[in-house]
């Protein structure tokens, strides 16, 4: 049970990642090309917020798109027909004849 | 005085073998070769100093012990057939002695050791003497008897001989025991032919000796005894470096020289005589030769020898020595081969 | 020629223009890059006419254009297939390429080469077409080779680096392994099919035959990477991100499984091949799984998921369910495609660190890219609903209702568990908790190049599943009804696997950090295949070569026994016989012995 516990660090950066990086920051812009790269000390560059976006509009596509179909299609998953049992089979349905009629 | 008495020395080395070449008598033909024996003697240790007294004794050793057994062989002849012409007998022990004494006289393996060492303690006009005039009386009565020699003692020392021939030529620097082991070598070669076809010895002894005259004669010019000299040639003499390299792969008998005619004809003969085994391991056994000469003619023109600095730029004395018919030997030891047609006269 | 086929044809050709246009004067001055994007784009659009035709008629078609080459009765045929795979693919890769170049287009800004990367990733993307929409199978060898050269060059893009050219190579060498037995198999096809038409061959051709298939096997082995070729897949992430995730998404590393599931029709006849299918896959699944657990490159534990998707993917091939794998194919390619950009994001944002150690945090900096990595990871999982569920939960439904190999099955169930819990390590270690990394004033998401691909991912990834599952024409019958622990398996896994994975991440938070244990470096250190395979085999082979070719052939047989051997007895003998020669008494007994001797012979 402790591997279920471990997955709620996923679910927090799931949360966290929403976030992004606050549009203020470092006020100007400068050269570079890129839009994250401007100088930060012993900083990681922080990612905009649209690729925070997509990203997470990915994730939840992926959630969405797993659920959804779970929810028409979870035969795929759980099988589509019960398996038949062949010992509640009864020898009448069978046709087998009773053991001791000749 | 000196003169005369060189000249009285010469005359009788000259003279027995002559006598040798035209008697038909056994004793005189025993008698040259004793003659031409006592007179090289002297030349031998005509520089009196114990390095020539050496081989001046080991000569007077052999050399009589040789020309006894050969008058042992001579006499046991006379007895056998009661006349002192030349006899061909089947009779095994002569031709055995005859065959012994006259390797001997030779210095064909396994009775060599003495050629090597004589040779190397004379001068080198003095060893060219001796490994050319000095074989052609022996050889003449070899070849006069060729039908009475054994053959199987006969075929063993011609491989014996090329083979340590060209074994001990391998662990040699000085140029005059290469030589002699050069000469033993050939000495094989004409062996092993001679009872097949003794024209083709005969050839193969002419070619011989023109190879060594010449080959001593550029040796003698500049005073050359060791390969570390004859490596130094290009210093003071460079056609001399092409000469020794033509004259020593002649010796060798590689194709395009007038060396490879006596072994080519050699083994053709042998091989028309069946004699496919013997003529298989001679040619081998040259490759053993033909690696010294190589040896020699790589260290002459290709490589220096580690010696020291000084050493390599000889001091240009001007050449006194002058060997005459040294360009027309040059010319005939090298380039012979063409003519060999000639040579079916021979068979 | 209707609608239909001409709009197939103009989606093909308008992928040429740029590499046409630019040796004319028409386009010198536009920007190279875009206009390759805004092609791939209208190709994009242009195929989604015969993909809709397809969806609500259900029309197919061969065509038939060129006669290339008859040799005899063989004929070589340009002619391409429209069918329900190569149309759906096509859709689904444009729509990827689309996202992955735009995306190219803000992470290769600075490269100076940026013009021949964009053509070089289009050439990749053409010949995938290629390779998908082939008849025959020349075409798609055409393709499959094209495909492996340009993998080499985009792989070894920074070829300054020695690990990228070691990467390229790897792949290129692993790829020959498979391209071995995919000769095999055209060679087999062409002796007893005498044709390389798709057709012509299902119709002669039962699959009974195993030898093909093998072949086919091996292709697909080295292509996609399943277990025994897999190392270059890791490796490949030497390239640069656009290239892994376009190599990952939509082209190379599912040929090899798009090959498979072409021959169906022979595969399924033959059961032996696709149980070995099956037990590869699962091996390759559970494998690929483990070694992404500890890795910490953020790069190659998507790849190993990759790797260990595409084992799935075999997984379903051997269960007989080719329809479902190419549909794993197609929604893989999205949320893939969307992780390696997010991963570009992260790492071109951290100045390129790779390694999730040093992240942390990310959801407060980078917010889009965390969204979409969590939609991406989560669809990779299989939560239901999102693109990978459409395909994943019907082939472990599929494999769990089947009577198959139970060892494979459970496998394939781990590694499904598995996948939760890297992919919970990399969102754990990337996007939550503090940050442990450098960061610099530059890092943003609002470059539009740059997040519009990953959230128009990020949409698809949440949709593109349901979409094209309710839109495609009816391959399989799914399995309606089963026992409710069959129906939850895979879920249930997935969520015991999150829960694992959240437990043990939270192990991070200790001070102190116990020392790795064998498991962990045995997954860390990918199994110890790379060492065996890239550092033992070679080093006993080249040994082997040594120890053959150099001390026994040459140094022993060629120099110590002939020449060493003939020299030194000659020198020996020399010796012995030429040392002693001047002693007077030997020469006198060399007579005694030689006449006695000679005597003793004759007498």
């Amino acid at each position: 049970m402790s591997a279920l516990t471990r997955l709620a660090p996923f679910a927090r950066v799931g949360g966290r990642l929403f976030r992004g990086r606050s549009g203020g920051g470092g006020g100007v812009r400068y050269a570079g090309g890129s839009a994250r790269a401007w100088p930060r000390y012993r900083e990681c560059s922080q990612p905009t917020r649209s690729e925070v976006i997509q990203a997470e509009v990915l994730s939840s596509a992926m959630w969405f798109w797993i659920l959804w179909r779970f929810w028409h299609d979870s035969d795929a998953v759980l099988g589509h027909f019960p398996y038949p049992d062949p010992s509640q089979w009864t020898d009448e349905e069978l046709g087998i004849l009773p053991d001791d009629e000749d | 005085m000196k003169i005369m008495l060189m000249t009285i020395i010469y005359t009788t080395l000259i003279m027995g073998t002559l006598i040798t070449l035209i008697s038909s008598h056994w004793l005189l033909m025993w008698i040259g070769l004793e003659m031409s024996m006592l007179a090289i003697i002297p030349i031998l240790m005509n520089k009196s100093n114990p390095r020539s007294t050496q081989p001046a004794t080991k000569y007077s050793l052999m050399q009589p012990t040789a020309s006894m057994i050969l008058l042992l062989s001579i006499i046991l002849t006379m007895m056998y057939s009661g006349q002192w012409s030349i006899f061909y007998s089947n009779n095994t022990t002569i031709s055995l002695i005859l065959t012994t004494s006259l390797i001997m006289k030779l210095g064909l393996a396994p009775f060599h050791f003495w050629v090597t060492e004589v040779t190397q303690g004379t001068s080198l006009l003095t060893g060219m003497v001796l490994l050319t005039w000095q074989k052609i009386a022996p050889l003449s009565i070899l070849l006069q008897n060729f039908p009475t020699i054994n053959q199987p003692l006969i075929l063993a020392s011609a491989v014996l001989s090329t083979l340590l021939g060209g074994w001990g030529g391998l662990n040699q620097t000085q140029l005059r025991k290469i030589l002699a082991y050069s000469s033993i070598a050939h000495m094989g070669w004409m062996m092993a032919v001679l009872f097949y076809n003794p024209s083709i010895s005969i050839l193969n002894l002419v070619i011989y000796i023109m190879l060594t005259i010449s080959t001593f004669s550029i040796l003698h010019t500049n005073n050359n005894l060791t390969t570390l000299a004859l490596s130094h040639m290009w210093s003071t003499s460079p056609p001399t470096i092409i000469i020794i390299l033509m004259n020593l792969l002649s010796l060798g008998g590689l194709p395009p020289l007038t060396g490879f005619a006596p072994k080519w004809i050699t083994i053709q003969e042998m091989v028309k005589n069946n004699n496919i085994t013997i003529s298989i391991i001679m040619t081998m056994m040259a490759l053993l030769s033909l690696y010294f000469y190589m040896r020699l003619t790589y260290s002459t023109t290709l490589t220096l020898f580690p010696s020291t600095n000084s050493s390599k730029f000889k001091w240009f004395f001007h050449n006194n020595k002058k060997m005459i018919m040294l360009a027309p030997l040059i010319t005939l030891s090298t380039m012979l081969l063409p003519m060999t047609p000639l040579l079916t006269t021979l068979s | 020629m209707n609608l239909f086929n001409s709009s197939f044809i103009m989606t093909l050709t308008i992928l040429t223009f740029p590499i046409i246009t630019p040796l004319t004067n028409l386009y010198k001055k536009s920007h190279y890059p875009g206009y390759i994007k805004t092609i791939i784009s209208i190709s994009f659009f242009l195929s989604l006419i015969p993909t809709l035709t397809m969806f609500y008629s259900g029309q197919e078609a061969t065509m038939y254009n060129w006669s290339w080459l008859n040799i005899q009765t063989f004929h070589l045929n340009i002619n391409i297939k429209l069918d329900y795979f190569s149309i759906l693919f096509m859709s689904v890769a444009l729509f990827v390429t689309w996202s992955i170049m735009e995306f190219s287009l803000w992470y290769m800004h600075s490269d100076p080469n940026m013009d021949k990367f964009f053509k070089y990733l289009l050439l990749f993307l053409i010949t995938m077409m290629i390779l998908v929409t082939a008849n025959n199978l020349f075409q798609l060898f055409i393709g499959w080779e094209s495909v492996g050269i340009m993998s080499f060059l985009l792989i070894g893009w920074w070829h300054g680096r020695s690990d990228a050219n070691t990467a390229a190579m790897q792949a290129v060498l692993y790829n020959r392994i498979g391209d071995i037995g995919f000769i095999l198999s055209m060679t087999w096809f062409l002796l007893y099919s005498n044709s390389w038409d798709l057709q012509q061959i299902f119709i002669t051709q039962e699959g009974t035959d195993i030898i093909p298939m093998l072949g086919l096997l091996l292709a697909a082995t080295g292509k996609s990477a399943q277990f025994g070729l897999h190392p270059w897949l890791p490796s490949a992430m030497e390239g640069p991100t656009p290239v892994s995730a376009l190599l990952h998404s939509s082209t190379m590393v599912v040929a090899g499984i798009f090959l498979l599931i072409r021959f169906y029709p022979l595969m399924q006849n033959n059961q032996s091949l696709q149980t070995l299918c099956l037990c590869l896959g699962a091996l390759t699944t559970l494998f690929t799984a483990i070694c992404a657990l500890t890795q910490n490159d953020i790069k190659k534990i998507v790849a190993f998921s990759t790797s260990s998707q595409l084992g799935l993917m075999m997984v379903t091939i051997g269960i007989n369910q080719p329809h479902l794998a190419f549909l794993h194919i197609c929604t893989h390619a999205f949320f893939k495609a969307m992780l390696f950009l997010c991963s570009g994001s992260i790492i071109h944002n951290l100045n390129d660190e790779q390694d999730i150690r040093k992240m942390g945090g990310l959801h407060k900096t980078l917010p889009i890219t965390s969204s979409s990595l969590m939609i991406g990871s989560m669809a990779l999982t299989g939560i239901p609903f999102l693109t990978g569920f459409y395909s994943k939960d019907l082939i472990i439904e599929s494999a769990t209702t089947s009577y198959t190999n139970a060892w494979a099955l459970v496998i394939t169930l781990i590694a499904t568990s598995l996948t939760a819990v890297y992919s919970t390590r990399i969102i754990f270690f990337a996007l939550l908790n503090n940050p442990r990394f450098n960061f610099s004033p530059s890092m943003n998401e609002n470059d539009p190049t740059m997040i519009n691909p990953i959230k128009r991912l990020a949409i698809s990834s949440i949709l593109a599943g349901f979409f094209i599952s309710y839109n495609i024409p009816i391959t399989n019958i799914p399995q309606m009804t089963m026992p409710p622990y069959m129906k939850f398996a895979a879920i249930l896994s997935t969520v015991l696997g999150f829960m694992i994975a959240l437990e043990l991440n939270v192990m991070t938070k200790n001070l102190k950090s116990n020392y790795s244990t064998k498991l962990t470096n045995f997954s860390n250190m990918l199994g110890y295949f790379p060492p065996l395979i890239h550092r033992t085999s070679p080093f006993i082979n080249l040994s082997t070569g040594q120890n053959l070719a150099s001390l026994m052939i040459d140094l022993i047989w060629l120099e110590k026994s002939l020449p060493k051997t003939i020299s030194q007895t000659q020198a020996m003998a020399s010796m012995y016989t030429s040392t002693q020669t001047g002693l007077l008494k030997l020469y006198f007994l060399s007579f005694l012995i030689s006449m006695t001797l000679a005597l003793t012979l004759l007498f």
